[in-house]
C-alpha cells in the first residue's frame, strides 16, 4: 500500500522534473541555435535543415560585418545613453513617488492613487500622446524617448507596496531624530527595500534597452537611434536586397541576422542572472490595492 | 519673350562652360556659387540603404560635400533610415516643422501635388522662370515633358529627374545559363508556355522554379494578358486592373503555377532571394539583370536575361512604362519638393536648380573630374575607385561619389552607371530584348493631378480597396480562396465605392491630356 | 451660536492645512510625479478632440473642421471594424487561455521542485526569453518560420507539407500565441512563487497529517492561496482585453495575414500614422479606449461580487 503511493509519487516528482525541464530546454534552444548559427559557414547555413547545436563549419564574418557597420556603434552608444539616463530618471521619481504613496495620513493621498492608477486603465492611445510631445517641442530630442516614459504605474505600485512594508518603527524613530522625508527615503526605504530596487532598476533598464517604437516615430536622424532600431534594419527590412551585387551583402545576410541578434541580446542576458535572486523577493504582490 | 529669354540663358550656359573649361578650378568654382553669403538649407533625405552600412552622415560622402563646395550652400539633413523614411516624414508633416526641401516628395502618401493642396510643400512655379532658369529650359522643351513636370492649374509641386533619353527596362526574370544547359534546353522562353515547361524540367531536378514577388503581382506576367496593375488607361478610358478578366487569368496562371509547386511556398516572405538563386535553389525571380549578371561572373556563373513573356510569340505588349515619358518619377531620388516651412525658397529653388545646371548634373552623373572620372576622347570614363573603394559596396559607391537616380538631367545608366560600365557584357545584357519590336507604353496612365475633391474620393475609396485587394490576390494565388469566388470578389471591390475612384481618376486624366505649353 | 458655526468650518479647513503644512515635504516630492502625470497623461487628453474633427496640421486645432462623431461611425460602419476587434478579442482571450493559467500551472510545478542549483537553472532560463526585446523575437520568428527553417523541418517529420507559416492566416494566431507563452510564461511565475514562498509550512503539515497527497495538498493548499492573485491579475487582463500591443503585430504581419492579424492598435498605427489620417485613428483609438476601461469596471464589479476581490 505505502511502496504503490511511493511509486506513485515517485512517478509525480520524475513527470514533473521531465515536463519543467522540456519547457526550459523549448525556453533556451532559440538562442543556442542562434549562437551556433551566427559562428557558421555562410553558405553551409543556408543550406542547413534542421536544429543546430553546434556551428555548421566555422566563420566569424557575420560579426565583422556587424562591427564594421558605424551603425551598431552609433546605436550602442545611444542605448547606453538611454539605459543610464532613462532608468536613473525612472529610479528617482518612481521612488519619490512610491515613498508618497507609502506613507499614510496626508491630505488629498487618495485624490493622487486615484490620478496615477487611473492612467493603467485608460490611454489615449499613440496619436494624443505623439501631438503632446510635439506641442512640448520634444520632436527629434533625446528627451521624447526618456520623458514620456518616465513614470510606469505598474513598477511604482510595486514600489509602493515594498515600501508600505517597511516597519514602521523604524522611520518614527527616524522623525523622532529630525530627518526629513528625503532622509528617510534614502537612508531607509532604499537600503531596506534593496531587492525590490534591484528588481525595478531591471524592469526599467530592460525596457529602455529593448525599445525602438518610439524611436522610429520620434526621431527623424539615425544619429540618435538605439540600437534596436538598426537591428530592425538588419532582421526585418530588406531596403538594399533588390539592388545589390554585393557578395557581401547578399551571402553574409542570414549570417550577420544571427551575429546582430547576439550582439543585441548578449548583454542583458548577462546582467539579468544577478538580479535574478532578487526576484522572488522583490516582488511581493499580495494586494495590489492602492 | 520665351524664346528669347531661351537664347540668353542657351547663350549664358555657354558662356558658362567655356568658363568651365577654359579658366582655372578657383574662378569656377566662384561662378558656380549661388549664393555670396553662407548659406545653410535643411534637407530630408533618408539615407539609401546600400550606403546606410557605411555611413551615418549625407555630409560624409564626397558627393555633397563636393555639391557644397561648388553651391556655397551648407546642407543640414534630416536623415532617418529607410526603414522609418515613411513614418519620418509623416511626423514633420503632422510637426509642422519640416526641413527646406523635401526628397523623395513622392512619400506623400497621395503624391506631391496633393502636398501643395494641403499646404505642405509650396507650389515651385513662380519661382522656376527666374530662380531654376536651367530646370525651366529643360521642362519646357516639348509639350510631353511639360505636361509631366506639371500638375493641374499650373502648379509644380517638385522637380523630377529628367532623362535624355528613356532608360532601358532594368528589371527582368533572369536565369542561369548552367541551369539551362543542365535542363538541355537552348533558348530562353518567350511565351508562357515555354516558362510553364521550363518549370516543370526544374521542378524535376529538384529546383524550385519561381520566387515570385512578395506581393503576388508581376507585372510581366500581368502585361501579357494586356492589363497593368492598379490604374491604366486604355484608348483614353481609365482602368482598374484587378478587376479585369484579364487579371483573372493571370491569378489562374500564377494558382496553377503555386499549386504544381512552381512558384515557391515562401514567396511572401522570401528574404534572400540572392542567395537562393546563387546557390541554385530557385530557378528564376525578378531582379536588376546586371547586378545579377556581375554577381554571377564574380561567382563563376553567367546569368541570362529574358524577354516579357508573352500569350504568344508575335502578341503585342503594350504595358511597359520604361519608355513613356523623359520625366522619371518613379525613383524616390529623383523627386525633390520645396516644403511650406521654408522661409528661403528662392535659395531652395536655386539649389535644386543647380542640379540640372551643367556642373551640377555632372557632379550628380559622374562624380568629381580626376576624383572619379577622366575625360578620354571628349568622352567621360569613369575611374577604378568607383567600383572599389574602402570596401563600400557597388551600390553604396553609386550614391556616395555621384548621386544615382538623382533629379538632375541625366543619360540613360547605359551611359553612366557604374554598375553597367564594370564590363562590356554588364552592357550589353542590359541593352538586351531593348529592341523588343512588339512593345509600347499604351495602356500606361500617365501622373495625373486629382483635385482635392476627387482625392479626397479616391483615397477614401481606395484605401479601403487595396488592404482587400492585396489580401485576395494572395489568397487567389495560394488557393486559400478559390478562383470560383473571382464574380463575388469583383462585386465586393464593386460595391466599396470603385466606379467613383475610376470616375475622378478619369476626370483627372482628362484635365491632364489638355495641358500643353500655352504660347 | 454664530462664532461657534463660523468656526467650526474655520478649524476643520485649519486642521487640514496644518496636516498639509506638516506634510509639506510630501507635496515636494511628489511635484515632478504629479507634473508627469499631467504633462504626458492628463494634457494629452485634450489632443483627444481631434477625434471629432477633420484635423489637418497646418490648420491646427483651431482651424480645423468639428465634424462630430463621424470618424466613429465610418469605423463603426466599415468593413474593418468587426474584423480587428474580433482579432483583438481573440487574440487576447487565447492568450489568456494559455499563457495566463500555463505560468499559473509551470508555477505550482516549479514550486514541486527541490530547492537547489538545478532549479535555480530552471529560473534563469525560463526566464530569458522574456528579456529578449520584441525586435529580436519577430527577427527569429519570421526566419524560423521560412518553409525551409526549423519549424518546417519540425512539421516536414510529422508528414506536413512545407510552407512558410507565417504567410498562412490560419496559422498567426498559434505562432503569436505561442512565442507569447514562449516568451513570458515562465516569467509569469515570478509572482505566484513569490506568494507560494509565503504559504505557512504548518498548512502543509496538517494536510499531510490528515493524508493528503501532493495533488490534493496543491488544489487545498497552494490554490487557495494564491487565488487572490490571481483574480487580481485576472482582472488586470480581462480589463486589457481590447488592447493588444501593435510592436508585435507590425513586425509580424502582412496584408495576406490581415484577416486574422490585424488588431485595432495596428489598425490605428496604419490609418492614423502611416496614412495621416490623424482624426480617424484618434477616434478609433479613444473608441477602444472607452469600450476598455467598461469592460474593466465590469470585470472588477463582478468579481467583487463573486470572489470579494477587486482592484479598488
Amino acid at each position: 500500500m505505502i511502496e504503490q503511493r511511493d511509486f506513485g509519487r515517485r512517478c509525480l516528482t520524475w513527470l514533473n522534473y521531465f515536463l519543467i525541464t522540456c519547457f526550459a530546454l523549448i525556453c533556451a534552444y532559440p538562442m543556442i541555435h542562434v549562437l551556433a548559427a551566427s559562428f557558421s559557414d555562410p553558405i553551409q547555413l543556408i543550406r542547413h535543415r534542421g536544429l543546430l547545436f553546434w556551428p555548421d563549419g566555422y566563420s566569424i564574418k557575420g560579426y565583422a560585418t556587424v562591427f564594421n557597420n558605424p551603425n551598431i556603434g552609433i546605436g550602442y552608444l545611444n542605448t547606453l545613453f538611454y539605459v543610464f539616463v532613462g532608468t536613473a530618471l525612472n529610479i528617482v521619481l518612481t521612488s519619490l513617488g512610491a515613498y508618497a504613496l507609502a506613507r499614510t495620513g496626508w491630505p488629498f493621498r487618495k485624490l493622487f492613487v486615484f490620478l496615477f492608477v487611473f492612467t493603467m486603465y485608460f490611454s489615449v492611445g499613440i496619436i494624443p500622446v505623439f501631438m503632446q510631445v510635439k506641442a512640448l517641442g520634444l520632436l527629434d530630442s533625446r528627451w521624447a524617448i526618456l520623458l514620456p516614459t518616465a513614470v510606469n504605474t505598474w513598477n511604482l505600485i510595486v514600489m509602493r507596496t515594498a515600501f508600505a512594508g517597511v516597519p514602521q518603527e523604524l522611520q518614527e524613530s527616524a522623525y523622532l531624530d529630525g530627518a526629513s522625508d528625503f532622509r528617510i527615503l534614502c537612508q531607509i526605504y532604499i537600503p531596506v527595500c534593496k531587492a525590490t530596487m534591484a528588481v525595478i532598476l531591471l524592469f526599467y533598464a530592460v525596457e529602455h534597452w529593448n525599445a525602438w517604437f518610439t524611436s522610429m516615430i520620434y526621431l527623424q536622424d539615425t544619429s540618435k537611434y538605439p540600437l534596436q532600431m538598426f537591428v530592425r534594419d538588419i532582421l526585418l527590412y530588406d531596403a538594399a536586397g533588390g539592388t545589390t551585387e554585393d557578395a557581401n551583402a547578399i551571402y553574409l545576410k542570414e549570417l550577420t541576422k544571427y551575429a546582430v541578434i547576439i550582439v543585441a541580446v548578449v548583454p542583458i542576458l548577462c546582467v539579468y542572472p544577478f538580479v535574478q535572486k532578487f526576484f522572488v523577493k522583490g516582488i511581493m504582490l499580495g494586494s495590489v490595492k492602492g | 519673350m520665351k524664346r528669347f529669354l531661351t537664347l540668353v540663358l542657351a547663350l549664358a550656359l555657354c558662356f558658362n562652360m567655356l568658363a568651365l573649361t577654359a579658366s582655372a578650378e578657383e574662378t569656377a568654382e566662384a561662378s558656380l556659387k549661388i549664393t555670396d553669403e553662407p548659406a545653410t538649407l535643411t534637407v530630408f533625405l533618408p539615407i539609401e540603404p546600400n550606403l546606410q552600412d557605411y555611413i551615418s552622415d549625407w555630409n560624409e560622402t564626397p558627393y555633397f560635400q563636393a555639391l557644397e563646395q561648388m553651391t556655397g550652400v551648407h546642407v543640414e539633413f534630416v536623415q532617418p533610415a529607410w526603414s522609418a523614411a515613411k513614418e519620418t516624414l509623416n511626423m514633420l508633416m503632422v510637426s509642422g516643422d519640416m526641413p527646406d526641401v523635401i526628397m523623395c516628395s513622392n512619400y506623400y502618401p497621395s503624391g506631391s501635388y496633393q502636398a501643395v493642396l494641403d499646404g505642405y510643400y509650396i507650389d515651385i512655379a513662380p519661382y522656376l522662370e527666374e530662380y531654376a532658369p536651367d530646370y525651366w529650359k529643360l521642362i519646357t522643351q516639348s509639350d510631353a515633358v511639360w505636361r509631366d513636370a506639371v500638375n493641374s492649374n499650373g502648379i509644380i509641386s517638385s522637380v523630377y529627374r529628367i532623362m535624355t533619353a528613356p532608360n532601358p527596362s532594368w528589371m527582368r526574370l533572369v536565369l542561369k545559363k548552367e541551369t539551362l544547359d543542365q535542363l538541355g534546353v537552348a533558348e530562353v522562353p518567350a511565351t508562357i508556355d515555354d516558362w510553364d515547361s521550363l518549370f516543370s524540367k526544374m521542378l524535376a531536378a529538384g529546383i524550385t522554379p519561381f520566387m515570385l514577388e512578395a506581393t503576388g503581382y508581376d507585372e510581366k506576367f500581368i502585361g501579357a494578358y494586356n492589363v497593368r496593375q492598379d490604374f491604366y488607361q486604355e484608348d483614353g478610358v481609365v482602368k482598374y486592373g484587378q478587376v479585369q478578366e484579364g487579371f483573372r487569368q493571370y491569378l489562374e496562371l500564377m494558382h496553377g503555377w503555386y499549386e504544381k509547386g512552381y512558384i515557391s511556398n515562401d514567396f511572401v516572405s522570401a528574404s534572400n532571394n540572392d542567395t537562393l538563386f546563387s546557390v541554385g535553389d530557385i530557378g528564376t525571380y525578378n531582379k536588376p539583370v546586371v547586378a545579377a549578371f556581375n554577381f554571377g561572373k564574380a561567382e563563376g556563373y553567367t546569368v541570362v536575361s529574358t524577354p516579357y513573356p508573352r500569350q504568344t510569340k508575335d502578341q503585342f505588349l503594350h504595358w511597359d512604362s520604361y519608355k513613356n515619358s523623359l520625366v522619371n518619377k518613379s525613383l524616390d531620388f529623383g523627386n525633390i519638393a520645396v516644403s511650406g516651412s521654408c522661409k528661403q525658397v528662392e535659395l531652395a529653388v536655386k539649389w535644386l536648380n543647380f542640379m540640372y545646371t551643367d556642373a551640377g548634373s555632372t557632379l550628380a552623373n559622374w562624380g568629381v573630374e580626376g576624383q572619379n572620372y577622366q575625360v578620354v576622347d571628349n568622352q567621360k570614363q569613369y575611374l577604378p575607385v568607383m567600383w572599389d573603394y574602402k570596401g563600400i559596396s557597388q551600390e553604396g559607391l553609386n550614391y556616395y561619389f555621384k548621386m544615382h537616380n538623382m533629379a538632375t538631367i541625366t543619360p540613360p545608366d547605359t551611359v553612366c552607371h557604374a554598375n553597367l560600365l564594370k564590363n562590356p557584357e554588364a552592357n550589353a545584357i542590359r541593352m538586351e530584348y531593348d529592341d523588343d519590336p512588339l512593345l509600347d507604353s499604351a495602356l500606361y496612365l500617365p501622373d495625373v493631378s486629382l483635385t482635392e475633391e476627387e482625392s479626397e474620393t479616391r483615397t477614401s475609396v481606395m484605401t479601403d480597396i487595396d488592404i482587400y485587394v492585396d489580401e485576395m490576390v494572395l489568397k487567389f494565388i495560394i488557393g486559400t480562396e478559390p478562383l470560383s469566388n473571382w464574380d463575388s470578389y469583383v462585386k465586393t471591390v464593386e460595391s466599396m465605392g470603385l466606379e467613383d475612384a475610376i470616375a475622378a481618376t478619369q476626370a483627372a486624366y482628362e484635365r491632364y491630356m489638355t495641358i500643353g505649353l500655352e504660347e | 451660536m454664530t462664532s461657534l458655526t463660523t468656526a467650526k468650518p474655520a478649524t476643520r479647513a485649519g486642521t487640514l492645512w496644518k496636516s498639509m503644512v506638516k506634510h509639506r515635504y510630501i507635496y515636494f516630492m511628489l511635484i515632478p510625479v504629479v507634473a508627469y502625470y499631467l504633462i504626458f497623461h492628463y494634457a494629452t487628453m485634450y489632443y483627444s478632440v481631434i477625434a471629432f474633427m477633420d484635423y489637418k496640421p497646418m490648420k491646427g486645432i483651431e482651424g480645423s473642421k468639428f465634424v462630430g462623431f463621424k470618424h466613429f461611425t465610418d469605423f463603426l460602419t466599415g468593413v474593418y471594424a468587426w474584423r480587428v476587434i474580433r482579432n483583438t478579442l481573440l487574440l487576447n482571450l487565447y492568450q489568456i487561455l494559455f499563457s495566463f493559467t500555463g505560468s499559473i500551472i509551470f508555477a505550482l510545478m516549479i514550486n514541486q521542485m527541490m530547492e537547489n542549483k538545478y532549479k535555480n537553472l530552471i529560473q534563469t532560463v525560463t526566464y530569458m526569453p522574456h528579456f529578449i526585446s520584441v525586435v529580436v523575437v519577430c527577427g527569429l520568428l519570421t526566419e524560423f518560420c521560412e518553409s525551409t527553417s526549423i519549424f518546417g523541418d519540425i512539421l516536414a517529420l510529422f508528414g506536413v507539407e512545407r510552407s512558410n507559416l507565417l504567410a498562412s492566416p490560419n496559422n498567426f494566431r498559434t505562432i503569436f500565441v505561442a512565442s507569447d507563452m514562449w516568451q513570458h510564461m515562465g516569467w509569469g511565475t515570478i509572482i505566484y512563487l513569490a506568494t507560494l514562498s509565503g504559504v505557512d509550512p504548518s498548512l502543509h503539515e496538517a494536510a499531510t497529517i490528515d493524508g493528503a497527497g501532493r495533488i490534493q495538498r496543491i488544489i487545498h493548499v497552494n490554490i487557495p492561496a494564491i487565488l487572490p492573485v490571481i483574480v487580481i491579475q485576472l482582472i488586470m487582463r480581462v480589463g486589457n482585453m481590447m488592447v493588444m500591443g501593435y510592436e508585435k503585430i507590425i513586425l509580424l504581419y502582412s496584408p495576406a495575414i490581415y484577416e486574422t492579424s490585424d488588431v485595432i492598435s495596428s489598425y490605428v498605427y496604419r490609418r492614423g500614422l502611416m496614412e495621416r489620417d490623424y482624426s480617424y485613428g484618434a477616434a478609433v483609438g479613444l473608441f477602444n479606449s472607452i469600450i476598455n476601461l467598461t469592460i474593466l469596471i465590469g470585470a472588477n464589479a463582478f468579481s467583487r461580487r463573486v470572489t470579494e476581490t477587486s482592484l479598488w
